[in-house]
């Protein structure tokens, strides 16, 4: 069982070929590393300003941690290519140097609530964003890695057209108005801190590293384990898919021991 | 070389072909440009002010912010500019907004206000409030309104 997390799991069997072997365990298709992925977060790309009446999920008062995020349907998600993304809202106090938010805000009969919003969003599958082995060796005495991480057009372009989608909506419905700050959009994005993908799982040992049931495609009896196993990257975070996973793989194994 | 009636026929009927699939590929590909803009809905335009999805009625709105100023104390004139002697900019919002600032401010001699469709995003409804040390107004300045203390 290989448990060692998104990029651990890829270097442990990239490194596995050390002892002279022709390649490295699960890596006869030269997919181990690829399709590395992370979460897009973009803070602060756009604005929106809504009717004070307008319902909209609010943050648990207790939990602080936690943001309140409206998400696309899924017609609006098949209409962004598929890609599944979150729109954080965060309460602000109304910005008195935008001359057109103030105009917005004095037209909104019976009051107007203002937002900052974030966006999480997932990021395609590329083969050529990858782990791979790198010079010498970490103090673990791994071998090093280094990794090649493009965030694609396809993602800034779903978030734009989605914010425009939002837009759009409140003003059929004469809610509110969306402003988009494409500078941000286009140029702030970060990453969320989650690794994912490299040892992907899929029908296809052409096209990923472990099948359904998280065994690694020809290998009778190795595992892997954790966020590194993920087909698609969603936009939330990755912890509870990567439980699930676990206890499902825990259970099969359970399963076909007895 | 001697040109026979077939040939003639032959490149008048070049011509006539050739013009024919040249009217076809246009108006196929003025329909797939028509096609494109209606997958826009109408009342909607892609953002641009600041960035901001807006409606047509809203823009119309914006605009209109630009158009009515009341003062019994500055004389306001469009299409004017007057540089220098700034002491305060701020995005006013309104050209009403700006003219009431003024009146309020006895050191203000003059302002300048910059319109909704000033070509430069950041001066769009910004109000410059002036001392008496400007220069010399600068008439047939399109996008801009001023204003003086008395009069002109």
């Amino acid at each position: 069982m290989l448990a060692a997390g998104g990029v651990g799991n890829a270097q442990i069997l990239l490194g596995s070929d050390d002892g002279g072997a022709a390649t490295a365990v699960g890596n006869e298709n030269d997919q181990v590393g690829r399709y590395l992925s992370e979460h897009p977060h973009i803070y602060n790309c756009a604005r929106m300003v809504t009717r004070a009446d307008l319902a909209l999920p609010a943050t648990p008062s207790d939990r602080n941690e936690y943001r309140a995020a409206i998400v696309p349907d899924d017609e609006t998600v098949e209409a962004l290519g598929g890609l599944d993304l979150s729109i954080e809202i965060n309460e602000g106090k109304p910005n008195d140097k935008d001359s057109v938010e103030t105009f917005l805000i004095s037209r909104l009969a019976g009051g107007a609530r203002v937002f900052d919003l974030n966006i999480r969003c997932a990021m395609p599958h590329k083969p050529s964003n990858r782990v791979e082995r790198g010079e010498g060796r970490d103090p673990a005495g791994l071998p090093r890695v280094k990794a090649t991480c493009v965030i694609d057009s396809d993602a800034f372009h779903a978030a734009d057209q989605c914010l425009q989608r939002l837009g759009e909506n409140l003003i059929r419905t004469e809610k509110g108005r969306v402003r988009i700050n494409n500078d941000v959009l286009y140029r702030e994005a970060v990453g969320g801190g989650h690794i994912m993908s490299t040892t992907r799982m899929g029908n296809d040992p052409r096209t990923s590293v472990t099948d359904r049931d998280c065994r690694v495609h020809n290998y009778r009896n190795l595992f892997i384990a954790g966020s590194s196993l993920f087909a698609s990257t969603g936009y939330a975070n990755p912890t509870l898919t990567i439980v699930a996973l676990a206890a499902r793989l825990g259970d099969k194994l359970a399963e076909a021991s007895s | 070389m001697k040109l026979t009636r077939r040939d003639l026929f032959a490149a008048v009927g070049g011509i006539v072909l050739g013009g024919a699939i040249a009217t076809t590929a246009g108006l196929s590909y003025r329909a797939y440009r028509k096609g494109l803009r209606t997958q826009v809905p109408k009342d909607i335009k892609p953002a641009d002010e600041g960035g901001w999805v807006l409606s047509s009625n809203d823009r119309k709105e914006i605009v209109a912010v630009d158009q009515v100023a009341e003062s019994k104390i500055l004389a306001v004139r469009q299409e004017v500019d007057i540089p220098g002697g700034d002491y305060e900019r701020f995005e006013a919002g309104s050209l009403q907004n700006c003219v009431t600032k003024c009146e309020q401010d006895e050191s203000c001699k003059a302002f300048t206000y910059a319109g909704s469709r000033h070509p430069v995003p950041e001066k769009r409804r910004v109000c410059w409030l002036k001392g008496s040390s400007s220069d010399d107004p600068v008439h047939k300045a399109k996008h801009y309104v001023s204003g003086r203390r008395g009069t002109w």
